[in-house]
């Protein structure tokens, strides 16, 4: 890991998107922060083009799924991705065949995936780190399609 | 040689207090923790990162704002009219809010009108402590200023004045009740930051202009007390440092509200002085 990477983690400002569901992943990750961890430097941002880090919580639609798109969008690379919870990482519960429901990998490239409901606090803080560790200056638009990390 | 160290110190004493704060908090249990060296971390960072906006103004304002703050830090330093400080100080502010503006996107117009209402006061309040200053003291240079002082003690006859300045310098950093939510911390949708065109590299030098800018406001504050220049600076360091602080206990606000306790405060007190004075010359 080259110093840049390892100053990019320790100061990493996290958006976080509510698309739908019980919002207990996005509040799980509020009590992470409030808690006194050994992973320090991780800050919440109300504004996308501050954000290094996408969290991603709950199921996503149609109408939140081009909110999404846009957000990350306007993120500034190198930039991860983060799937939190059963909803965001496989639809969970209320998947069902025409449902109209998205994961976050259908749209997005993610590069963590945090599948348990509710995740854990520790878990969260976790993955932000591993995802910022592995990001890639890639850039990704909707209308370019899926690309790889 | 002395204006110089003067220069650098004044601009490496911003990150220094940020860093004393942080450094504070780790020591001070059942509080949040963070890295000591934070502010310096993301502002590397910020370098690092690419800003793919196509709003190309953002970086030629960003950059002409921190232009602006060092040429008023110059001007500080060497002891100009407070006048012109203010005036540099100002079109410094309004490139960033011009830069806001031009991005064309709402919460960019509607951090800009935040930003338009906070210079208004500021400026105003600026203005009338100037013509204070010069009530009081018959000059406006800051060199001749921070001469008188030394001697007299000019916060002795100005000590709503410099209320009103350090209520200025409050809001410059985002502190307190005079938090106009520009500072791109906020949570939800309606408290988007000034800085809303600004990211990755743009952003860094805007966030390194308003620490100079603060800089200059600590350097003017610290003209006021009867001590010599660099312990009079420090003291109004600490004092900033010590509102860092006090912003952990206060509420914030919703940034209306803010801008009315900013009239009162900055305004009104700079207001009081300035009556108070003349009065005082009439009637003596």
């Amino acid at each position: 890991m080259n110093w840049l990477n390892r100053i990019r983690m320790r100061s990493i400002s996290v958006f976080i998107v509510q698309a739908g569901g019980c919002r207990d992943c996005a509040l799980q990750f509020l009590m992470a922060l409030s808690e006194n961890n050994e992973i320090k430097g991780i800050t919440v941002t109300g504004n996308p083009k501050h954000a290094d880090c996408l969290l991603v919580c709950g199921c996503i639609n149609e109408k939140s799924k081009e909110k999404i798109t846009e957000i990350y969008e306007k993120m500034p690379a190198p930039k991860a991705v983060i799937a939190v919870g059963a909803c965001a990482c496989s639809g969970s519960l209320f998947r069902r065949e025409n449902s109209g429901l998205y994961t976050v990998e259908e749209i997005l490239p993610v590069n963590s995936w945090i599948r348990s409901c509710a995740p854990g606090t520790t878990e969260i803080l976790e993955a932000i780190v591993r995802a910022m560790e592995n990001v890639k200056e890639n850039h990704y638009r909707n209308d370019e399609g899926r690309n790889d990390l | 040689m002395l204006k110089i160290i003067w220069f650098f110190a004044i601009i490496l004493s911003v990150p220094v207090l940020y860093i004393a704060y942080n450094l504070i908090m780790a020591i001070m249990p059942g509080q949040s923790k963070t890295y000591i060296l934070q502010p310096v971390f993301r502002l590397i960072k910020l370098f690092e990162k690419k800003d793919e906006g196509t709003n190309f103004f953002a970086y030629f304002f960003s950059v002409g704002s921190c232009l602006f703050s060092l040429i008023a830090l110059y001007m500080a330093v060497a002891g100009f009219n407070f006048l012109f400080v203010i005036s540099v100080l100002s079109m410094m502010d309004l490139l960033v809010i011009t830069g806001a503006f031009s991005s064309g996107e709402f919460s960019g117009k509607m951090s800009a009108k935040r930003g338009i209402s906070r210079f208004i006061i500021w400026l105003f309040t600026s203005i009338v402590s100037a013509a204070a200053i010069y009530k009081a003291t018959g000059t406006l240079k800051l060199n001749e200023i921070a001469y008188l002082s030394e001697n007299n003690g000019l916060i002795i006859s100005l000590p709503f004045t410099f209320i009103s300045l350090f209520i200025i310098l409050l809001m410059k950093g985002n502190l307190l009740y005079f938090n106009f939510g520009i500072s791109g911390e906020e949570l939800t949708i309606l408290g988007e930051a000034l800085y809303t065109p600004y990211s990755g590299w743009s952003l860094a030098v805007v966030q390194i202009a308003q620490w100079i800018e603060i800089g200059v406001w600590l350097k003017i504050l610290s003209s006021f007390l009867p001590l010599p220049n660099p312990v009079s600076f420090i003291i109004v360091s600490l004092l900033f440092l010590s509102s860092l602080f006090l912003d952990l206990f206060v509420s914030k606000v919703e940034w209306k509200k803010a801008a009315r306790f900013s009239w009162g405060w900055a305004g009104g007190m700079s207001i009081i002085n300035f009556i108070y004075l003349f009065y005082y010359l009439i009637f003596k």
